[in-house]
């Protein structure tokens, strides 16, 4: 067995070893057989080697292809927001400032082309959002109560004319990097307002610590997501069957899924007709960046 | 007189959008297409703000703003640092180089702008 240069540059391939001679005498020695047995088992230890160093190979290949790919989707969307900004403004300006030189369709074209280029805006943040939301081993951690954080959240979002966020009793104190755990917090409780046909959308925050996690709960008294969409719902850019009216990208529960990743953590959604939909966010209290992910959902209270 | 703002971008586009809003705000306003002829213009002009890109194609934006932080001339006028990239990171190296207000590209609307500029110069001059 030798490791040799590929043709292909940079590329180092084990050749696999000729293969072992059947012993020709029929009557072989006892040490006869255990040196083949032997021989056999090296082999295969080399076999294994080779196959180990094969998969790192395309791991790594795999893990350069991420990143370009990362980057891409950062440089791409980070350069197209610009200027669909300021296409959207200009005809902003258009419609507010220069109107009475527009007849009805022309004003009509102009409106549509606002709300266009708008949302193709939104389009271009998300994905430049979910570029950027990664597993960070470096991250910076803080000390967070969820509760202080739900309340900030809730004043940035300004949801008062939509809709009701309450917390329901004590949330966990973490020590996490804030930004993924924000976004997502963010996302789910304006999903839960925003998406909501009942008369006066809530979304209820539970939360309690079970071992080294904080489980959080964000629950909304909708009508629940049906059945063929929940498999679709941390999809990017899917849409529900029935939301074709709400305003949004549809990369927010991407997002939120992945930011929940990026702090170890995971992201689960329950949903119903009658009890609505409900978000578990699992995530280790304390931030490390060697954790196992989590695989599995835990219980609710 | 009416207060001069100085925008430093090289994206003639989007500083026409930037004047059209501040204009509508009752201000004058200068610009400038690279960090370097930005530096010339605010020892020139002496604006009450300076609001400056971060992707320039010469000085990135938070070396403009440190070299108008080392002048004498304009050492105590109110930065804004914008970006088409919010980066928590990149704020916070921005606050400790002295800018006083951070405004990401894709939010732009003329009062958010607006309110950003009004926002720096309350903190410098009444603070």
């Amino acid at each position: 067995l030798a490791l040799r240069r590929d043709p292909t540059p940079g590329l180092l391939r084990w050749l696999t070893p000729p293969p072992i001679a059947p012993p020709t005498n029929e009557r072989a020695s006892e040490d006869d057989r255990l040196r083949l047995a032997l021989e056999r088992e090296r082999t295969r230890a080399l076999e294994l080697e080779a196959y180990a160093f094969r998969l790192e190979e395309a791991r790594a290949r795999l893990e350069e292809a991420n990143v370009e790919l990362e980057g891409f989707a950062f440089a791409a969307s980070h350069d197209l927001g610009t200027p669909l900004r300021t296409v959207e403004g200009y005809a902003e300006l258009l419609l507010i400032g220069h109107s009475e030189g527009l007849d009805p369709i022309g004003y009509d074209l102009v409106e549509r082309l606002h709300q266009t280029t708008g949302r193709l805006r939104r389009y271009v943040h998300d994905l430049l959002v979910l570029s950027r939301m990664r597993p960070d081993p470096t991250a910076v951690t803080k000390v967070m109560a969820i509760g202080e954080l739900v309340a900030d959240v809730v004043s940035d979002l300004n949801l008062g004319q939509f809709g009701d966020v309450v917390v329901s009793g004590e949330l966990p104190v973490v020590e996490v990097p804030p930004t993924p755990i924000r976004q997502a917090l963010q996302n789910l409780i304006e999903n839960g307002i925003k998406h909501n046909r009942s008369p006066r959308p809530t979304v209820t925050v539970r939360g309690e610590t079970d071992g080294g996690l904080a489980v959080i709960w964000v629950g909304d008294n909708g009508t629940g997501i049906a059945e063929r969409d929940q498999a679709t719902v941390f999809d990017l850019f899917a849409r529900g069957s029935d939301t074709q009216a709400v305003d949004g990208s549809g990369a927010g529960l991407t997002i939120a899924r992945r930011a929940l990743r990026a702090l170890g953590g995971e992201l689960w959604i329950t949903s119903s007709s009658e009890r609505g939909t409900v978000f578990t966010l699992a995530f280790p209290i304390r931030f490390r960046a060697d954790l196992p992910r989590i695989a599995r959902e835990p219980g609710e209270i | 007189m009416v207060p001069l703002i100085l925008i430093i971008d090289d994206d003639a586009d989007y500083a026409l959008l930037l004047t059209i809003y501040l204009e509508q705000g009752g201000y004058r306003v200068a610009t400038a297409r690279s960090g370097l002829d930005g530096l010339q213009a605010a020892l020139r002009l002496s604006p009450v703000v300076v609001t400056v890109d971060y992707r320039l194609p010469d000085l990135n934006g938070l070396e403009v703003c440190q070299e108008l932080r080392a002048s004498e001339a304009t050492g105590e006028v109110p930065l804004i640092l914008v970006t088409g990239n919010p980066q928590p990171e990149l704020e916070e190296k921005a606050r400790a180089i002295g800018v006083d207000g951070f405004f990401y590209k894709l939010d732009l609307t003329a009062s958010a702008f607006l309110a950003t500029v009004e926002q720096v110069l309350r903190r410098r001059f009444v603070a």
